[in-house]
């Protein structure tokens, strides 16, 4: 069909939106800008708030392995490399550092010391 | 309400998100029909659509009364659609009008569009004017725009809107008629 002058073609597009589009626009336009500057502001917050936490706990956890490694290798190195011996520790030291690091009540260290070597339970308590 | 006291209440803090949803109510159907004629589909018209209340919203307070709230939301909503395509057609590697055509020759397959051959035909014609001459005929032809305030919205004199108005108008008879 051959068309003389576009004023024959009625004034419409022929587009057309889905249905009820136009009419809930602002219901959805609402629901989905609404949350999105809760979103963005709030959000940001629990985010900081999220990252700091973690970027502290794994701070602490990072020292308390290295405190451990510390323990760990500072102990293995003076009874195994070192003419250090453990009742020299206690001699500068006292009985504390053991029991806190072997967690064994003090009265055993000092049965076993006084037992098996030559000191004995007044050098021991003197400590 | 007269654009006035509806910009009153949208500078209240108080009044202004209900202010905004009246504004949203009066003004989206006009604004949908004019930037779905600019970007085609209806998915795309509606993320523009959303992008240009939103910049209603952030920039309301920047309009200073001087032209008319309907001619300075036009403006918004012609260049955020200018955008969308600019943006969309460097995506695809193509000119604005060439994705237009593409999307103009896709309309037979598009579920939000209802019209004839000869509503096909016009689209493919007005889809092959430069793209200012295209703003002009739709907003003339379908939206039935006064060139005066067309000149407010497009930033062109009227001799010049008028002029290129009835170029566009020629242009489609032509194609209309050839093909």
């Amino acid at each position: 069909m051959r068309m003389k002058t576009v004023n024959h073609i009625p004034k419409h597009t022929g587009f057309k939106s889905p249905p009820g589009y136009l009419e809930n626009f602002e219901v959805d336009f609402n629901r989905e800008m609404a949350p999105v500057s809760i979103k963005t502001s709030g959000q940001l917050a629990i985010w900081a708030v999220v990252a700091s936490i973690v970027v502290w706990l794994g701070f602490l956890t990072w020292q308390y392995q290295a405190n451990e490694l510390d323990q760990e290798e500072i102990a293995y190195y003076l009874l195994e490399e070192t003419d250090v011996d453990v009742f020299e520790l206690v001699e500068i030291y006292g009985l504390d550092p053991l029991h806190d690091f072997y967690d064994v009540p003090i009265q055993s260290i000092e049965t076993y010391l006084t037992e098996e070597t030559i000191y004995t339970t007044e050098f021991l308590t003197s400590q | 309400m007269t654009d006035q006291e509806l910009l009153k209440q949208l500078s209240d803090p108080i009044t202004r998100h209900s202010a905004f949803g009246l504004l949203v109510s009066l003004y989206k159907q006009r604004l949908y029909w004019h930037i779905r004629k600019i970007v085609i589909a209806h998915s795309d018209a509606d993320d523009v659509l959303q992008n240009v209340f939103i910049k209603i919203y952030q920039n309301i307070e920047q309009f200073k009364g001087d032209s008319q709230l309907f001619t300075w939301m036009y403006k918004i909503a012609t260049n955020e659609s200018l955008s969308f395509l600019k943006s969309q057609s460097r995506r695809h590697f193509r000119t604005i009008d060439n994705l237009q055509s593409i999307l103009v020759n896709n309309l037979k397959a598009d579920v939000y569009f209802e019209g004839n051959d000869i509503q096909i035909k016009l689209q493919q014609a007005i889809a092959r004017l430069p793209q200012k001459q295209k703003l002009i005929f739709n907003m003339r032809y379908f939206d039935e725009i006064k060139f005066k305030d067309m000149s407010e919205i497009l930033g062109t004199s009227e001799g010049a809107l008028k002029a290129s108005y009835n170029i566009a108008m020629k242009k489609i008879e032509k194609y209309m008629t050839s093909n």
